[in-house]
């Protein structure tokens, strides 16, 4: 080793020395617990895992999808029933009306009054 | 799970040393580095869960230790940094003319010389000579190329070595 390199090792010593750790100011650990412990903790957000994050948002909007498909196919499905419903209800009147006019026909027979077709 | 109290109050009494060494070897200034050092710890109280072991731990303190102390050092400059190795042999000459009746020797030299280089300088000699760090452990920290850092340390030690020749008698007779 030559003068010039034992020099800089030499240095280098001096250097490691000099920057010791030094001692935190005195109290230091205490006011950092006061300090914690009147910082609100921050609000612990739910994070999922990326991959899990990856495929969630297509769940997302798959089930959207499917919830609207759903409403649709629910209305439709009301609207047949109360189509049915009316017709059935229309079917009942006019078996009611010919019922009454049956009735009526065969009362003017009996009476002697002829009908024509 | 989060530290709880008598957790968080050991990690701090067992890394305050090291946490405020950096931040004030890096900002320079005592009241700007227990400043930070209580950032530092508050933000590990914050995100504590997420810090699994003690090499982890310390690791993450020594990482956001450098950063923040960096940024503090951003924020204040009081220190013009930009020909900081255009060095200005006479006024740093008059200075240590000047405090050397209350010099406390050649390591408070030292570290005053280190105040004087540049931040990035700085930064990888704290890591190397105070937390004794190696130059790839230190260029995977702060994100360099392994051969940046050793740049900033030959750099560094060519530019404190010149300094300490001229200022500190120690040195005068030693080859720069």
């Amino acid at each position: 080793m030559n003068q010039s390199e034992e020099s800089a090792n030499k240095f280098e010593e001096e250097l490691a020395h000099a920057l010791r750790r030094v001692d935190a100011p005195e109290g230091f650990a205490g006011r950092v617990l006061a300090a914690a412990e009147t910082t609100p903790r921050r609000a612990k957000v739910l994070a999922m895992p990326r991959p899990v994050r990856a495929w969630a948002g297509g769940a997302v909007a798959a089930a959207l999808l499917a919830g609207v498909l759903v409403q649709r196919e629910v209305r439709a499905h009301e609207r047949r029933e109360q189509a049915a419903l009316a017709q059935q209800q229309f079917e009942a009147g006019l078996r009611i009306t010919d019922l009454a006019l049956d009735h009526t026909r065969q009362q003017l027979q009996r009476a002697g009054v002829e009908l024509g077709d | 799970m989060a530290f709880a109290n008598d957790e968080f109050r050991r990690l701090i009494e067992t890394h305050q040393r090291m946490v405020f060494s950096i931040a004030l070897r890096v900002t320079g200034d005592y009241a700007t580095a227990e400043e930070v050092a209580q950032d530092v710890f508050l933000a590990l109280h914050r995100s504590g869960e997420k810090l699994a072991s003690e090499d982890h731990i310390r690791y993450w303190l020594r990482r956001v230790a450098v950063h923040r102390a960096t940024d503090a050092l951003r924020r204040r400059a009081t220190r013009p940094e930009s020909g900081a190795e255009e060095w200005d042999e006479d006024r740093d000459l008059r200075y240590f003319e000047e405090t050397a009746a209350s010099s406390t020797g050649v390591q408070a030299r030292l570290d005053e010389l280190l105040r004087g280089l540049p931040e990035p300088l700085r930064v990888a000699i704290v890591l190397r000579y105070q937390e004794e760090m190696l130059p790839e452990e230190i260029a995977a920290m702060l994100g360099q190329p392994i051969a940046t850092v050793k740049s900033h340390l030959q750099r560094a030690l060519k530019l404190l070595r010149r300094k300490a020749a001229v200022t500190m008698k120690e040195y005068v007779r030693e080859s720069v």
